[in-house]
């Protein structure tokens, strides 16, 4: 037994070493179906607008369907490894036990678990189990009952019942319980159902209270009344009264001590009803075959009338082998001959039966026991020994099914995209998408540079007219007269009259004039000087407004079409820098150009003040010169005096400084009109243009001219084809 | 030709002289010639206060010819009327200077056409003496012909173009740039010239272009540390752009015309702190005093050199028309004259500012 033990801890071992592989069989599944949904649409694409007598159409046509069946395939292959990793990620082997009622099966789990009548209940020739049990070798003493919810209920116990008559399922159970149930059928078959299904309907109060939809541990010995047909009723005919409550029951886990086996990760499962005439019972039999059940033990026992293979044994033995996951049914069934106490003969004669009438195939085991250690040696043991020699093949074999199953549907896929790039190369017409976009790029380029060229003609114009620059006359007003309201508020000291107060002060105090007259000119100087700095904004203003034709020029439908956007033009420039640096390819030179006009900047302090700055050094050498006297015989008059000088002064040098400005501020257009020239040099004129245009409309051509997508097959061909080309990619 | 005058028209004596037919000359035999001046510009220009600097400058440097070479030229008034004018327009500039402030355009502007006799004569006795008759007219006339045509420009010898310095330096806006011309009357001027030049067919004669007002553009004198020296700015403003089309007038006609670039201060002591336009856009600037010591009198730097030109372009035509061995007193005169010159060339601040443009 022990050596049966290490081999099955084997078996889980390498099951769980199998686990990444079967995840990746899954992931690729999964990994497939965007990409096929891509090219799906991609085709619709081109399909919508065809005409149906369109040949094109038809390979779309053919697309579609191909890539529904690849996409239903891998969604079935999903489904199947989800199943199966189940099974490799099991913690314990699961030996299951079926057979008709009356077979002694429960008499086989009770032996062979340890568990009594009260948690595996046996009935002569009657079934008694009604739920599937799993019992678990454990050092736990107790049951986990997973009670269904109603809706669990109505679709595990009723659906089957309502599809098979052919009746609407209820949608709740209070419909069921106030449903009218036909009164018979006339189908012998489908009449038991009806019967069947209104015991249920009358039962439903006992039932229902348990229809919790949670899982529950209860004690042994309180476990019959879950998970059989009948609990012992001494009063009742038989002893026995029947029992609904397993109605509510989905599945029952039993944790004992198995008394005879060592193999700790070792699971029984209780598979109830086969034969028995209840639509839900197949499905409950064979559901987790794949995930959930290792070895199915076929239990027969020959009684006085029953010992040959009759139609009852076959249809059973068809029910067990339909989902087994071993391609050998024979691997995965085990017939057990349960024939203690039976006479002798009778037991051969059934061996006999079930060797000829299905060949030989399938291994039989005999036994003859009725105690625990018996069957253990007889059926326990050989079962573990076959499960340690077949297991491993088995879980190699749906691996490799498995994986299998995947390269065919890949290769199905890789032979599908070969075909249908080729087909769609043969029947799709119209230009290469290619050609489509670098036209649209010569034509864009074209255009802007028609709207650039009308705006460099305006900036020469302006540039060699030598006309003042707008709005400089009235901003030289404005700053003249907020010089005037300077002088007038005493230079800032609140009125003439602080003024003459603090200068007689200052005067007073020291010897001469000279450092109150430089502090003054120092004073109205940085004034002046800030005053005139207010015209940094009528250059921003010029500039922003060749910003602003540089952007409308780019933004026409016929060149950029709106894609620049953004709050003001400095925003709209910075969107474009944007798409530059965000583009795969580079496009060095139409970056170089838009950050040149995002940048340009007319800069009143360093390109206009400094040559206007000559009145300012006049002032200058005029208060060092001091060559001038002041009227006054008294110290307020002197102060007088020197307020009219310093103002006369001022008037000289802002008046200078404004007619220097005038004409200097005439260059403003001269040095828009060389900025902006050097800007069409770099995006129209010069040798990579072209080529830096047809790179930034490869980049973002569906971002430019959206709509011509619809109308542009050769753009949607060429864009299936690379879809295709990555579907193909992916099948490597 | 000189000679061919002489020898049609009897002066003096026994000797023979033709005036020659192409200068303005007058006979000698006229006691006292007399030679029509024209000044010529728009409104409230200066032309009155040009003439008034003339004499006023004339005077001061008068007393340094007389210090330095016992010569003795006197600019005067003929008349009591002349006298009286030219004296009120004194006491007008000389108020305004006292109040260390005045706005231009702000004195009257001549209203009628108004004649200055004035003479230039060697004060010795029985020296020569010339007449000079300054026609100075309401600038308003220039654009009514029939005015025009009652005064008689054509027989004017010497013509003189004051302008206005300060609105041709200072107009710089748009706005300004636009009412310019209109305000100088420039397209008038050149009509004149050309009908001038064309009426004295080959008479020699003299143009002085003289804008006025321009203290604040040039560094000498100096009247305050805050002026820069703008003169070629002037010039350039003058001849090359808005007076070139008398230039040329002057240069395309069949006359013996000379002409010349004589910017003067008319004021000397103030210079132009803060131009300003009124609603016609006529230039009316404020100017402050000088605030140097000592320059805050009336001195005007120029004008005098305008009536210097004018008597040198007269004594070369008397040089070229007569044997002035002949004539002693005329010779005395221009002798006069060339002192004269000398004195001013001589002196500190010398004139330097005369360009001889044709």
């Amino acid at each position: 037994m022990s050596n049966i033990s290490l081999q099955i801890d084997n078996i889980l071992q390498q099951r769980k070493q199998r686990l990444p592989s079967i995840n990746d069989i899954l992931a690729r599944c999964r990994d497939m179906q965007k990409p096929l949904q891509l090219v799906d649409e991609a085709i619709a694409q081109i399909s919508d607008p065809l005409d149906s007598k369109d040949p094109l159409k038809e390979v779309c046509n053919f697309c579609h369907e191909s890539i529904y069946n690849f996409q239903s395939e891998l969604t079935d292959l999903s489904v199947n490894i989800q199943r199966n990793l189940g099974r490799f990620q099991r913690e314990t082997i699961n030996i299951g036990f079926a057979g008709t009622k009356g077979m002694g099966k429960s008499f086989l789990l009770q032996n062979l678990s340890g568990l009594s009548e009260n948690e595996v209940p046996t009935g002569d020739g009657m079934p008694v189990t009604a739920v599937r049990c799993t019992i678990n070798n454990s050092i736990e003493n107790n049951a986990k009952i997973l009670f269904f919810d109603d809706d669990g209920f109505i679709n595990n116990r009723l659906r089957p019942f309502f599809s098979t008559l052919g009746l609407p399922v209820p949608d709740s159970l209070k419909d069921f319980r106030l449903m009218k149930l036909p009164s018979a059928c006339q189908d012998d078959k489908e009449e038991i159902y009806r019967q069947k299904l209104e015991k249920i309907q009358e039962q439903i109060d006992v039932f229902s209270p348990y229809l919790k939809g949670r899982e529950e541990v209860v004690p042994l010995d309180n476990l019959r009344r879950f998970v059989s047909y009948s609990v012992p009723n001494n009063d009742r005919p038989g002893g026995l009264e029947p029992s609904y409550i397993y109605l509510a029951v989905s599945s029952v886990i039993i944790n004992c001590s198995f008394p005879r086996s060592d193999v700790n990760k070792l699971q029984l499962i209780d598979l109830p009803g086969l034969g028995e005439l209840d639509p839900t019972l197949e499905q409950r039999h064979t559901e987790g075959f794949q995930d959930n059940v290792d070895v199915c033990l076929f239990i027969r026992r020959p009684s006085g009338t029953r010992m040959d293979w009759d139609q009852e044994a076959q249809k059973a033995l068809e029910v067990l082998t339909r989902n087994t996951p071993f391609s050998k049914p024979s691997d995965f069934v085990l017939f057990v001959l349960n024939a203690g106490g039976c006479k002798h003969d009778n037991a051969q004669i059934m061996l006999e039966e079930i060797k000829n009438k299905l060949g030989g195939r399938y291994k039989i085991l005999s036994t003859t026991s009725s105690d625990s250690d018996g069957l253990s040696n007889d059926v326990l043991i050989n079962v573990l020994m076959h499960l340690a020699n077949k297991l491993p093949e088995a879980d190699s074999e749906i691996y490799t099914k498995l994986n299998e199953k995947l390269r065919l549907i890949l290769e199905s896929i890789r032979s599908f995209t070969d075909k249908v790039r080729q087909d769609l190369k043969i029947r799709g017409k119209g230009q290469d998408s290619e050609e489509v976009i670098r036209h649209a790029a010569k034509d864009a380029k074209r255009s802007f540079a028609f709207t650039c060229s009308d705006l460099l003609k305006e900036l020469e114009v302006k540039s060699q007219s030598n006309k003042e620059l707008e709005g400089l006359s009235d901003e030289l007003d404005v700053i003249e007269k907020n010089i005037q309201n300077y002088y007038d508020n005493g230079f800032n000291a609140g009125s003439k009259e602080a003024w003459f107060k603090n200068t007689r002060n200052s005067l007073a105090e020291n010897i001469g004039f000279g450092g109150v007259l430089e502090r003054e000119v120092n004073k109205m100087r940085v004034k002046i000087a800030e005053s005139f700095s207010s015209l940094e904004t009528l250059y921003k203003l010029r500039a922003d407004e060749v910003r602003g034709r540089v952007i409308d020029a780019f933004n026409q439908e016929d060149v950029l079409n709106n894609l620049l956007t953004g709050q003001d033009v400095e925003c709209k420039l910075q969107c474009f820098l944007d798409y530059i640096d965000n583009a795969d390819m580079p496009i060095p030179k139409m970056r170089n150009a838009v950050e040149t006009i995002l940048k340009l900047r007319i800069d009143h302090d360093t390109q206009f003040y400094p040559r206007a700055y000559e009145p300012i050094r006049s002032l200058k050498n005029a208060v060092s010169a001091r060559g001038f006297t002041l009227d006054g015989s008294n110290t307020m008059e002197v102060a007088e005096s020197l307020y009219c000088h310093l103002r006369d002064l001022g008037d000289k040098t802002t008046s200078d400084i404004s007619r220097l400005l005038i004409s200097e501020t005439r260059q403003v257009f001269n040095i828009l009109y060389v900025a902006f020239e050097y800007f069409e040099d770099l995006i129209v004129r010069n040798e990579d243009a072209e080529d830096e245009w047809i790179r930034f409309f490869k980049e973002y051509f569906d971002d430019i001219r959206p709509g011509d997508r619809k109308s542009n097959q050769s753009y949607l061909l060429n864009k299936a084809l690379k879809l295709i080309d990555d579907l193909r990619e992916l099948t490597l | 030709m000189a000679g061919f005058f002489g020898s049609l028209f009897n002066v003096f004596g026994s000797k023979k002289s033709t005036k020659p037919i192409d200068s303005p000359i007058k006979k000698l035999s006229d006691k006292n010639p007399k030679y029509h001046i024209g000044l010529f510009g728009p409104s409230r220009i200066g032309k009155t206060t040009l003439i008034a600097s003339i004499v006023e400058e004339f005077k001061l440097l008068s007393d340094g010819l007389y210090n330095e070479a016992s010569a003795y030229l006197k600019f005067s008034a003929m008349d009591q009327a002349t006298s009286e004018r030219i004296a009120d327009r004194i006491n007008a500039l000389k108020s305004g200077i006292e109040r260390r402030s005045f706005k231009t355009g702000t004195l009257e502007g001549t209203s009628s056409h108004e004649i200055f006799n004035m003479r230039l004569e060697d004060a010795k006795s029985s020296s020569f003496k010339l007449d000079f008759i300054f026609h100075d007219f309401p600038g308003g006339w220039i654009n009514d012909p029939s005015k025009m045509e009652e005064l008689g420009f054509n027989n004017w010898d010497i013509f003189i173009l004051p302008t206005d310095g300060a609105a041709l330096m200072e107009s710089v806006r748009e706005k300004h740039l636009e009412s310019l011309r209109k305000n100088l009357a420039i397209h008038q001027v050149e009509d004149i010239i050309r009908d001038w030049a064309r009426q004295r067919e080959n008479l020699r004669g003299l143009c002085v272009i003289a804008p006025v007002k321009c203290e604040t553009y040039y560094s000498k004198p100096a009247i305050s540390p805050v002026l820069t020296d703008r003169s070629s700015d002037l010039y350039k403003k003058v001849v090359n752009e808005y007076y070139n089309g008398v230039l040329d007038v002057i240069k395309e006609s069949k006359s013996q015309i000379d002409c010349l670039f004589l910017p003067v201060n008319t004021i000397g002591c103030c210079y132009l702190k803060k131009p300003t336009w009124d609603e016609k856009g006529m230039m009316t600037g404020e100017y402050s005093i000088s605030p140097e010591p000592g320059k805050d009198k009336w001195t005007p730097f120029g004008p005098a050199h305008i009536m210097l030109e004018i008597c040198k372009f007269m004594s070369g035509e008397y040089q070229k028309s007569y044997n002035l061995d002949a004539y002693p007193r005329i010779k005395s005169f221009i002798n006069s004259i060339k002192l004269f010159e000398n004195v001013l060339n001589h002196r500190p601040d010398k004139f330097d500012r005369l360009r001889k443009l044709k």
